[in-house]
């Protein structure tokens, strides 16, 4: 198991979910980086198929650690509000502002399960591995999913509503 | 008929397996075909609103912090390695000492006990002069003044005083003697048939008891030789003593 290769491959898709998952840039940067000194540092045996999902899975249990209290998460979340990194034109940049404010605000209202299966699942992990990572039956994850989704998209349409 | 529940059209939707049974149904089932297109299009808008989380991320950064992360560790992990081998050594040592310190008459035993015995107030300890002198103390001047009294001295055994130009006075004697000493008075429980004492020769007051009584005095007046002279030369007295 190559570091560089495997810490170039797995880095950006891991702190981009912890940073979904956390609102937290600093956060999301220290659990990635976490899990991979975990994996090489205390040279953890993985096989190599299952490198990425034992990094998210190390990763969203980091997180749920760190943010046991779910109001630390709240408060770190309204401390740290999200920041274009780019932008096309001012348009796009409004548009994306909008739609960024409208997710973080949508995730911050699901349970953290409904969190982590959701982020998981459009981090691209397959039923399998987001039920090994979450404590939950594979067969549970599909309908566990569409829930999470519904709250997703009716906290986003709240949101767009009081705003 | 009976519909696909939301868990199966997602998992349609998303490639996990589903049942041939499943599979056919959503072939000729228009209701849930159509939930399965409305599941893609809120795929579709949640990947699309997740998507604006989305961060630069600096990889090159990150790497470095993970490796110099990883040398603490690695730096931790030896240290406290070190300290559980020294700790392991040290148990050893130890247990190897009590073993060794358990036989009776054994030379390490006789060697604690010597030592252990010659500090009962911690001060110097003397090398002895002479195979026969094995425990001793000194005896710092304070003020000009040395007191030096030895206890439980056995009838006929000698005290020999030798003078020397040094500062500090020394007791000498046989293993199993035990000293104290605080600030010039000294006391010497003895055994064995010989002590030895170093007494400075420019101190202003000295004196020297045996079992109680005095032998030995040096004041400004003089030297007062008041015990039982078995010898005597201008840099030595051999005292005996005597029960009376």
């Amino acid at each position: 198991m190559d570091f560089d290769a495997t810490f170039d491959e797995q880095y950006p898709d891991l702190v981009r979910y912890c940073h979904r998952l956390t609102g937290d840039l600093d956060v999301a940067e220290d659990m990635a980086q976490e899990s991979l000194v975990r994996l090489f540092g205390l040279g953890t045996h993985v096989d190599s198929g299952g490198i990425r999902a034992w990094l998210f899975t190390t990763a969203t249990h980091l997180v749920r650690d760190r943010y046991r209290v779910d109001r630390n998460r709240r408060r770190l979340l309204a401390a740290n509000p999200v920041t274009p990194e780019e932008s096309p034109s001012p348009e796009r940049v409004l548009e994306r502002l909008e739609d960024r404010a409208l997710a973080r605000t949508a995730l911050d209202a699901l349970s953290q399960r409904d969190r982590e299966i959701l982020l998981m699942r459009y981090s691209g992990f397959s039923y399998r591995e987001i039920a090994a990572a979450v404590d939950v039956s594979a067969t549970s994850v599909g309908t566990l999913l569409a829930r999470a989704e519904r709250r997703f998209e009716q906290a986003v349409e709240a949101t767009g509503e009081a705003a | 008929m009976i519909h696909l529940d939301e868990g199966a059209i997602l998992m349609a939707r998303d490639g996990a397996l589903v049942s041939a049974d499943a599979e056919l149904h959503l072939r000729d089932c228009p209701e849930c075909t159509d939930r399965l297109v409305l599941a893609r299009q809120r795929s579709d808008r949640v990947s699309q609103l997740l998507g604006a989380l989305d961060i630069q991320v600096d990889v090159a950064a990150a790497k470095a912090r993970a490796r110099a992360s990883m040398d603490r560790d690695a730096t931790r992990a030896t240290r406290i390695l070190s300290v559980r081998h020294l700790s392991r050594a040290a148990a050893l040592l130890l247990l190897a000492a009590g073993a060794a310190y358990a036989v009776p008459g054994s030379p390490f035993r006789q060697w604690v006990e010597s030592t252990t015995q010659s500090s009962t107030i911690g001060t110097t300890i003397v090398t002895p002069d002479a195979q026969e002198f094995r425990t001793g103390i000194d005896v710092p001047v304070v003020d000009g003044r040395i007191r030096i009294a030895l206890n439980s001295v056995g009838e006929g055994a000698h005290v020999e005083v030798v003078w020397i130009a040094d500062a500090v006075a020394r007791i000498s004697g046989s293993e199993g003697s035990t000293y104290s000493v605080s600030r010039g008075v000294a006391e010497a429980d003895v055994r064995g048939s010989r002590v030895r004492l170093a007494l400075p020769r420019n101190a202003a007051a000295i004196t020297v008891e045996v079992n109680g009584r005095v032998i030995l005095r040096q004041s400004e007046s003089g030297l007062d030789v008041l015990g039982e002279v078995v010898d005597q030369s201008d840099d030595r007295i051999v005292f005996s003593v005597t029960s009376g």
